[in-house]
């Protein structure tokens, strides 16, 4: 079992660090804790986010950056308190094209060193299963 | 490089009428067999650090996929369906405030199903780079044709 990391921001201090952000502004995204206290973000489907209109799908990088976001996010919230992590690289694979629905997002942090954060972020839509997979490394100042 | 195709406006799909690009704001620099460039002017709308002004990686990530779905386009030479399979950014250094970033990619092989696309991002000088970007394009997917009837039988690959 790998060890489980606690998001240390409440709800307001969560959409505050949302806002602080003009991008995550911009994409319009949410951070939720579900009933089993999991941390959730959430993107409502927005027209702008559309990247096919002939089958109006997401945009592939619409995808990435929501997933970049929330991983981030996770990464401010858990470990790399009060500090803006450095995204190292991330590799995104799409399972399924993005319907224009809602999206929803949760990330595992997989290993945190004292300088480098490793993340998973899963996302989904209505039906559940994964559409989208990001794996990213993360920089951050070093913790004492 | 006379042959660049340098003429301003996206197609169809990616062009003015299209609300995300409308602010995304991307310009085709040259688009030729197996490449193709664009260029996003700085938008504060899209900063990712505020304490820098640096654009948030993730809206670099959107132009590489428009640019590298562009690439495959000019490199099979038809506007046909395509999805991306999986995309890698690697970051290099963060933007600096108020300069515009270009994305450069070229279609290094291609299949009958997939095209492998790589390319970096820069602020004007591609010895600086930005990120760099590598990703596997499927073709011919489902889905209705960016316009133009489909050539892609005609194409051979690896030519």
């Amino acid at each position: 079992m790998s060890k489980t990391f606690d998001f240390l921001l409440d709800e307001k201090s969560a959409e505050e660090l949302v806002s602080s952000i003009p991008y995550a502004r911009y994409l319009g995204m949410h951070i939720k804790q579900n009933i089993n206290g999991e941390v959730i973000f959430h993107l409502p489907f927005q027209e702008k986010h559309i990247g096919n209109p002939m089958i109006r799908a997401l945009h592939g990088g619409i995808m990435a950056s929501f997933l970049e976001c929330a991983a981030t996010m996770m990464v401010i919230g858990t470990v790399s308190h009060n500090h803006m992590p450095k995204c190292v690289n991330q590799t995104t694979e799409y399972l399924k094209s993005a319907k224009d629905v809602d999206t929803y997002a949760k990330v595992n942090v997989n290993k945190a060193g004292r300088r480098i954060i490793a993340t998973t972020t899963t996302a989904w839509q209505e039906e559940g299963q994964p559409i989208a997979i990001a794996q990213a490394r993360f920089m951050i100042a070093e913790q004492t | 490089m006379s042959d660049k195709n340098t003429s301003g406006g996206l197609p169809g799909p990616f062009g003015d009428s299209h609300e995300g690009f409308q602010s995304y704001q991307f310009q085709p620099v040259y688009m030729e067999p197996g490449r193709a460039a664009m260029k996003m002017p700085y938008n504060e709308e899209f900063i990712g650090d505020p304490s820098s002004g640096s654009i948030h990686g993730g809206i670099i990530t959107l132009l590489m996929d428009t640019v590298g779905g562009m690439c495959v386009m000019s490199t099979i030479k038809t506007m046909t369906p395509i999805a991306t399979l999986d995309l890698r950014m690697d970051y290099m250094r963060p933007t600096k405030p108020g300069k515009e970033i270009i994305a450069e990619c070229e279609c290094y092989h291609y299949t009958h199903s997939v095209a492998f696309i790589r390319g970096f991002a820069h602020e004007g000088d591609i010895k600086d780079p930005i990120a760099h970007m590598s990703a596997a394009f499927m073709l011919n997917t489902k889905g209705p044709n960016f316009g133009t009837p489909s050539k892609f039988s005609e194409v051979k690959p690896g030519e």
